[in-house]
């Protein structure tokens, strides 16, 4: 451990001996409908590479931040801050110039983002959410859902066609017969009678056909034509 | 077991992968502690409407003076060395802090921080040494241990002026005024003395270094920042207990003498309107105060306090004694001391460690790590930041509602005489009989509510809740005591013992045969016995074949045929077994010492080291190991997959994983080893990729997994996140450990190990995993990231089968899997920490409550969080959104439409029957 340090010291040094820049930026506090954010004094930019990790705390102005004595070489940084997501930038410290590029978490290191402007300005994308947030009861809610308007329209469907079939005359109530029996397959025609287990189990392709007196379709009036 | 049915299970139950922490329970099933750790008064700036410290930790704060609550912390670990640092106030609104870097002693980081908010004002790096002192008088004015005085500008920070100190001199102090900066020295042949440099200029006024004494010993600087007179005092050898003060706000700078009435281990001097009064700690530890007139160039005597074993101070002018139960306030006039207030405050029992006070505030520290603020009304608030230096942590099972009163009493009630125990039984129903109205009332409550989470448990009792979420959590600190949080309470003391090894200092803490009772073991031997659910001290020991100069490391624990053998593991590679006995037959265990895994067996009592697993080159560095948790489960010994094959799962209880980086090469290793054979497994390379080899390798075991993590540049820049699944076979349905145990002597086939490496958006600094009850539920990965947050990381997204690059197949849906995606984490709604700022956490510990879907989670290390998670969602709780009301109001509206169509369909079926259609 000892001589770890030591080599890290003597990096450190000899990272001195060579130069030290400053970095300046600030998070941009407006937002797009004249919404000004405020940045808690715990929010932290980050500057890091595998060889060093700088901090930088937010100043009096509550925006402003500055890195002190940051060595030249490629760099990430990054923001922690509790409220808001910010994007990840890539700073370029070297002797003539500062070059910050947008970067996108994935991407290879090689590959530069657009170039950003420098002081370095970093807008947060949005207020981070860390909750999920539970659905009440909403009786307008349920009218939209449209299992419920089918169920009710059916239901009523049940009032309502036994009234239009009596209002029929007979001719024609035979032909609509006639035509159902021949359009409308029995699986469908006795939904009562249909076989769930044995289906499942894949043993027959539907339901038994043999329709028991005691089975009334709603949809299609059935019993209405078998007369003891 | 029907694996089938298992995997069905799994894929119901994982369906949706979207989880969050719900709105409504953040802060209800969860709870954070914030600490500062441990203060060191001369970091402390008290005052009655503020109070500023920068502690032990890293952590400068500003507390509020009423509360005692943190208005603001920044954690300084990476720019602050404490032990190297000066807090004082730059002015009525801003805090300055002047520390030692802890990369490079000689580089010194100061920093002007807003006191209300937080915020930075301004800061400068200086090289030239670590700060020796800092003095403000309108600028900040600051001297370096490389021998250089700095002027600074209030307001921006900016060096207005250097001087540099003549050959030979070694800095002890400055002092400044609004003209003149006065630099304390010392020099080899002429001994204690200051320079005069000029406030504006930043020049010597005068060439002269003033000798104010040749053989001054120990100096202490007494600064008021302009509340008084600044004073330098010294003692000199061979003159008794003499003290030499001088005045470095005079210009003459004349030199008076004082003598203590008797001999002392310390004093500290202060300047009073009159003249000086110096408080001295004796050599028996009490202390007394005396008091001292200028009069006619001379400091004379006019007063002193007996010596006490009470903690004495002067503040502001006035003197504050601490004994017994009370806080007295003295003023200093020139007729000696006069009881100005007494104060009875309610203070820990613990002995007294500090007083620091100011005009009517005192902070009291106390050994026990509880620190007190005082004023003259009383106690204001109360911290113990004890909590913030933790050892080690274990959750204690709270008893089962009834179960005391019900296993002993059936018991009888088995093997009594028939009459007797029908008497009995008689007798218990009765005494059971006055809980009734209270079951009564509970059980509509709860039937209204629906409420099950929310049955208030006494905070008093030892009982757990419905569900067993309450626990206690047993915290064993660096100051030796023990504190008992209650889980179900935010993590209220449930009790709190100081000093339990009777001053030596605790190494670990373990659970007894019985898991309400616990081991602590100390360094230098001590054993003590505790209660976990009282805290009472059962049993005290201390162990007795000791070796000369050996100290306890670590407590180790074996089961051996269901008996558990609790050791203590010494420096010297020696167990020493806490319940006199030892297992019968060897044991192995495993070490990491000296930058290599040493494998031991103990066998007849002696411990014989078996093997040793080296590094491949010696610059690499060995920066975690982790073994699989024995309490972990594994519910099958095979993983399903889509065609119905299985994939034999790995689950050998001996891994051990290492993790090691190379400092030259800038890469990173890991292996698996078998921790008795001491067999490499498997190992993995991470070439070329820059890891941030300081930062290091974080990994965590589950069943038959290794998960880790590890910072690098190449070929994309950020936290890795690695999954080694091991399987018995790559071939299907092959398992080569069925119908036999495997030993690791024999030469098993090694693990079939398939990997993935997923890009995770911040740096890990821990890895832990969740346990549940049975092992059913999913395991989650939980992390502790460097912003101060805990997040979870599902396992099932870290899985080396996912399909890279295509669709999963239907077969590969039905296993649950879902495409590659190298990020993970993204959703913040994985933080389970959510707006708590959860500072420096080192540790996370798991464990399940009496529900297969929920575990607990524990993190601590500087703060303390405690919350529940439910890996694979809570399957077997109602839900919250669950609307009985809704519910009831459904079966209600079905009866009333029951009773309204049944006679419209009997009266249609009767007609159908009889052919009457009308």
């Amino acid at each position: 451990m000892l001589r770890w340090n030591l080599i890290l010291t003597a990096l450190f040094l000899l990272a001195h001996a060579v130069s030290a820049y400053s970095l300046r930026g600030f998070l941009d506090s407006t937002v797009a409908n004249g919404l000004h954010l405020t940045f808690s004094p715990t929010t932290e930019v980050i500057l890091r590479s595998a060889a060093a990790k700088y901090k930088a705390y937010i100043r009096a102005d509550g925006m402003s931040f500055v890195f002190l004595n940051v060595t030249a070489g490629s760099y990430a940084l990054s923001v922690n801050s509790a409220e808001h997501v910010f994007p990840t930038l890539r700073v370029d410290v070297a002797e003539s110039d500062v070059e910050v590029f947008l970067t996108h978490r994935g991407n290879e290191w090689d590959f530069k983002g657009p170039r950003q402007p420098y002081p370095i300005e970093l807008k947060p994308f949005s207020p981070v959410v860390y909750y999920q947030y539970r659905e009440g009861f909403n009786i307008l809610k349920l009218f939209k859902n449209p299992m419920l308007i089918i169920s009710l329209l059916t239901l009523g469907m049940v009032f309502v066609l036994p009234r239009i079939m009596d209002s029929l005359d007979p001719e024609q109530l035979k032909e609509i017969q006639q035509q159902q029996a021949k359009s409308v397959p029995s699986a469908i025609a006795n939904p009562m009678n249909f076989d769930v287990a044995s289906y499942l189990a894949g043993k027959s392709s539907g339901p038994s056909a043999s329709g028991s007196s005691t089975s009334q379709s709603k949809t299609a009036g059935g019993p209405r034509s078998r007369k003891p | 077991m029907n694996v089938r049915a298992i995997s069905l299970f799994f894929i119901l139950v994982t369906a949706s992968c979207v989880r969050a922490l719900f709105a409504d329970e953040a802060f209800v099933v969860d709870w954070h502690i914030a600490s500062i750790g441990s203060i060191d008064p001369s970091r402390a700036l008290v005052s009655p409407d503020s109070v500023a410290v920068f502690s032990e930790s890293s952590v400068l704060a500003s507390l509020d003076p009423v509360s005692g609550t943190i208005r603001w912390r920044h954690r300084l670990d990476e720019s602050a060395v404490p032990q190297h640092s000066h807090l004082i106030r730059l002015d009525s609104s801003a805090l300055l802090l002047a520390a030692a870097t802890p990369a490079d002693a000689s580089i010194t980081h100061i920093a002007a921080w807003v006191e209300d908010s937080g915020y930075l004002v301004w800061d400068a790096y200086l090289s030239g040494g670590a700060p020796v002192g800092v003095s403000v008088a309108g600028d900040v004015y600051i001297l370096l241990s490389g021998g250089k005085v700095q002027r600074l500008s209030r307001r921006t920070g900016s060096e207005l002026w250097e001087y540099s100190l003549p050959e030979g001199h070694s800095p002890v102090d400055i002092v400044a005024s609004k003209h003149s900066v006065s630099v304390i020295t010392r020099k080899q042949d002429k001994g204690l003395g200051y320079f005069i440099v000029g406030a504006e200029s930043g020049e010597l006024a005068s060439d002269i270094f003033v000798v104010m004494d040749k053989n001054a010993a120990a100096v202490s600087v007494s600064k008021t920042e302009g509340h008084g007179l600044d004073i330098i005092s010294w003692t000199v050898p061979g003159e008794g207990s003499t003290i030499k003060v001088a005045n470095l706000s005079d210009t003459a700078m004349s030199v008076y003498t004082i003598t203590p009435k008797s001999t002392y281990a310390s004093f500290f001097l202060t300047s009073t309107s009159t003249g000086v009064a110096v408080t001295l700690t004796g050599l028996d530890g009490k202390s007394w105060a005396e008091l001292y007139s200028n009069s006619g160039g001379k400091l004379i005597l006019v007063g002193a306090t007996s010596p006490t074993e009470s903690a004495i101070a002067v503040g502001a002018g006035k003197l504050f004694e601490l004994s017994k139960g009370s806080i007295s306030r003295f003023a200093l006039g020139s007729d000696g001391e006069k009881v100005e207030s007494r104060t009875e405050v309610a203070l820990p029992s613990s002995p007294v460690e500090f007083l620091t006070c100011s005009l009517s505030a005192c902070l009291v520290g106390f050994k026990n790590g509880e620190y007190v603020l005082a004023t003259i009304t009383g106690v204001t608030w109360t911290r113990d930041e004890s909590i913030a230096d933790v050892i080690s942590a274990l959750f204690v099972e709270l008893e089962e509602e009834g179960e005391s009163s019900s296993l002993g009493e059936v018991l009888f009630e088995e093997n009594a005489a028939p009459l007797q125990a029908y008497i009995h039984r008689v007798k218990r129903h009765w005494n059971a009989l006055a809980g009734l109205p209270q079951y009564v009332i509970g059980f509509f409550q709860r039937f209204m509510s629906g409420d099950y989470d929310a049955v208030p448990v006494d905070p008093n009792s030892t009982v757990t809740d419905t569900f067993g979420f309450r626990k206690f959590i047993v915290l064993a600190t660096t100051k030796g005591g023990l504190r008992a949080l209650d889980t179900a309470h935010s993590g209220a003391f449930a009790w709190k013992v100081d000093d339990v090894l009777e001053s030596d200092v605790i190494v670990g803490i373990v659970h007894g045969d019985a898991k309400d009772k616990l081991y602590v073991v100390g360094k230098f031997g001590t054993v003590a016995y505790i209660n976990a659910l009282t805290g009472k001290l059962m049993a005290i020991s201390k162990i007795t074949d000791f070796g000369l100069g050996d100290k306890v490391e670590s407590v180790v624990t074996f089961v051996d045929d269901g008996v558990l053998y609790i050791a203590a593991w010494t420096a010297h590679g020696q167990l020493h077994f806490l319940k006199g006995s030892s297992p019968a037959k060897s044991v192995y265990f495993s070490k990491v010492i000296d930058n290599a895994v040493v494998g031991y067996i103990y066998k007849e009592d002696r411990v014989i080291p078996t093997w040793r697993f080296t590094l491949p080159t010696s610059s690499y560095k060995i920066t975690s190991f982790a073994s699989r948790d024995p309490e972990d489960k594994s519910v099958s010994v095979g993983r399903v997959l889509g065609d119905r094959s299985v994939l034999y799962k790995y689950l050998n209880p001996h891994i051990l994983a290492v993790a090691a980086v190379n400092e030259d090469t800038k890469s990173a290793a890991i292996f698996l080893i078998d921790d008795v054979s001491g067999r490499l497994l498997y190992s993995s390379f991470h070439d070329d990729e820059v890891v941030d080899t300081a930062a290091g390798v974080k990994l965590v075991i589950g069943e038959h997994w290794v998960v880790y993590s590890y910072w690098s540049e190449l070929a994309t820049r950020g936290e890795k996140l690695v999954v080694l699944d091991m399987y018995e076979s790559d071939i299907r349905n092959e398992r080569w450990s069925k119908g036999q145990n495997f030993s690791s002597f024999t030469e098993t086939p090694l693990p079939f190990v398939q990997g993935q490496a997923y890009l995770f958006p911040e740096h890990i600094t821990s890895l832990a995993v969740s346990r549940s009850r049975f092992g059913i539920t999913n395991r989650d990965i939980i992390a502790t990231l460097d912003t101060a947050q805990i997040a979870v990381i599902p396992k099932r997204l870290l899985d080396a089968r996912r399909p890279i690059n295509r669709d999963p197949t239907n077969e590969e849906k039905e296993e649950g899997l879902v495409k590659y995606d190298a990020l993970v984490g993204d959703d913040k709604r994985f933080i389970i920490s959510h707006v708590f700022n959860v500072v420096g956490t080192k540790k996370t510990i798991c464990t399940p409550a009496s529900l297969e879907s929920t575990v607990l989670v524990f993190a601590y290390g500087l703060d303390l969080f405690f919350t529940r998670i439910t890996p694979s969602q809570p399957f077997d709780l109602l839900s919250k959104s669950f609307n009985k009301g809704q519910l009831l109001l459904t079966i209600f509206a079905l009866m009333v439409g029951v009773r309204f169509t049944g006679p419209m369909v009997r009266r249609k079926q009767l007609n159908i029957r009889w052919g009457t259609q009308k």
